[in-house]
């Protein structure tokens, strides 16, 4: 699909709508998996893609193709979820010690795993991490995605993205080998 | 429906974090449910629509919160009308009928009342100014001070003829010059 065709489509608002079925049929998977990594639950990663999407309806004629249609998407739907993380924080305030907590709630419920157990382990080890740190493994690590359209999505530079990733990973060896 | 960790071509993550690099390939432990990408787009694009028309009841809320502004302005512009209009009403001072009163009635409200006197003269009409002696009750020396020009602003002239003072004096003392 050439990406400056469907942009003109995009913002045509006789091919919008054929157009923006296709955009989202193109990186739904992707875009569902970067919010599912950060909000664990399927229904909330359900709702927050949406609202997400939703959002990038009513703003894609205002976009100017400064950025890949890809990456666009990913600062959006990465930004809804965090937004959801912090409205979960806040409300669920005294109940949980923090979001971690809350996370490691739901990894706990829709863990699909038994027997080996060293993914739910892994996936324990990156909940603990900071958000930025986080992030930065979770789209390095499973999305093998490029530092520079990282940057453009989570914001800051190269080099300090690789360090956030460099730091990451130590933790979560030293996490895994159980130092 | 899974999404596996991918092979990353890092030889430093085997280096330095070896546990972490052999789980290249596994699943990761969270799973979406059967068939739930075939109908996303759809279901998305439902909301899309939903959000975009408005209700019968949103409509009228929205008419509703534009008509607020224009509520608030009328109600304000009634009570501005309202207060002026009950501080004339409480300003005015009335007006008695001076046609229903004697003379003395009048000289007595005209002790009382501070209004201006070319207007109470104007509301007398002719005949009841006309049954006012008013000479007889003020005192000739009174009259002669007003005529004096002592009260009188600076620069005032009196534009009497000799016919005119012959006049008043036969009023004020009795007698013809």
């Amino acid at each position: 699909m050439d990406e400056q065709v469907l942009i003109r489509q995009l913002q045509d608002a006789r091919t919008r709508e054929s157009a923006f079925r296709l955009l989202v049929k193109e990186y739904q998977e992707a875009l569902y998996w970067q919010v599912r990594k950060i909000v664990i639950s399927h229904d909330d990663a359900d709702d927050v893609l949406q609202n997400a999407l939703v959002k990038a309806w009513k703003g894609i004629e205002q976009f100017r193709g400064e950025s890949k249609l890809k990456t666009w998407l990913f600062r959006i739907a990465t930004n809804e979820a965090l937004t959801h993380l912090r409205r979960e924080k806040s409300r669920n305030l005294g109940e949980l010690a923090d979001i971690q907590d809350s996370l490691l709630h739901s990894l706990e419920q829709e863990s699909v795993m038994s027997g080996d157990e060293i993914e739910v382990k892994l996936q324990r080890a990156v909940i603990s991490l900071p958000e930025k740190q986080r992030l930065v493994f979770q789209m390095k690590y499973y999305d093998e995605m490029k530092y520079e359209e990282m940057a453009e999505v989570l914001g800051g530079t190269v080099g300090s993205l690789k360090a956030s990733f460099h730091h990451a990973v130590k933790k979560i060896e030293s996490f895994l080998t159980g130092d | 429906m899974e999404k596996k960790i991918p092979y990353h071509d890092d030889p430093d993550l085997k280096e330095i974090a070896p546990r972490l690099a052999a789980l290249q390939g596994k699943p990761l432990p969270l799973a979406a449910p059967e068939g739930y990408f075939d109908s996303f787009a759809d279901r998305l694009m439902e909301k899309v629509k939903a959000e975009e028309k408005p209700s019968g009841n949103g409509g009228a809320a929205s008419l509703n919160r534009k008509m607020i502004p224009v509520s608030l302005a009328a109600v304000l512009i009634l009570l501005v009308l309202f207060s002026v209009s009950a501080w004339f009403t409480t300003q005015r001072t009335p007006v008695p009928d001076f046609s229903q009163l004697t003379p003395e009635e009048i000289l007595a409200e005209l002790e009382v009342a501070y209004l201006d006197e070319e207007f109470l003269i104007n509301a007398m009409g002719d005949e009841a100014l006309a049954s006012l002696d008013l000479e007889s009750q003020i005192p000739p020396e009174s009259i002669s001070e007003y005529f004096s020009g002592e009260d009188l602003p600076e620069g005032f002239e009196f534009d009497l003829q000799p016919d005119d003072l012959d006049w008043l004096d036969s009023k004020i003392n009795g007698n013809e010059l």
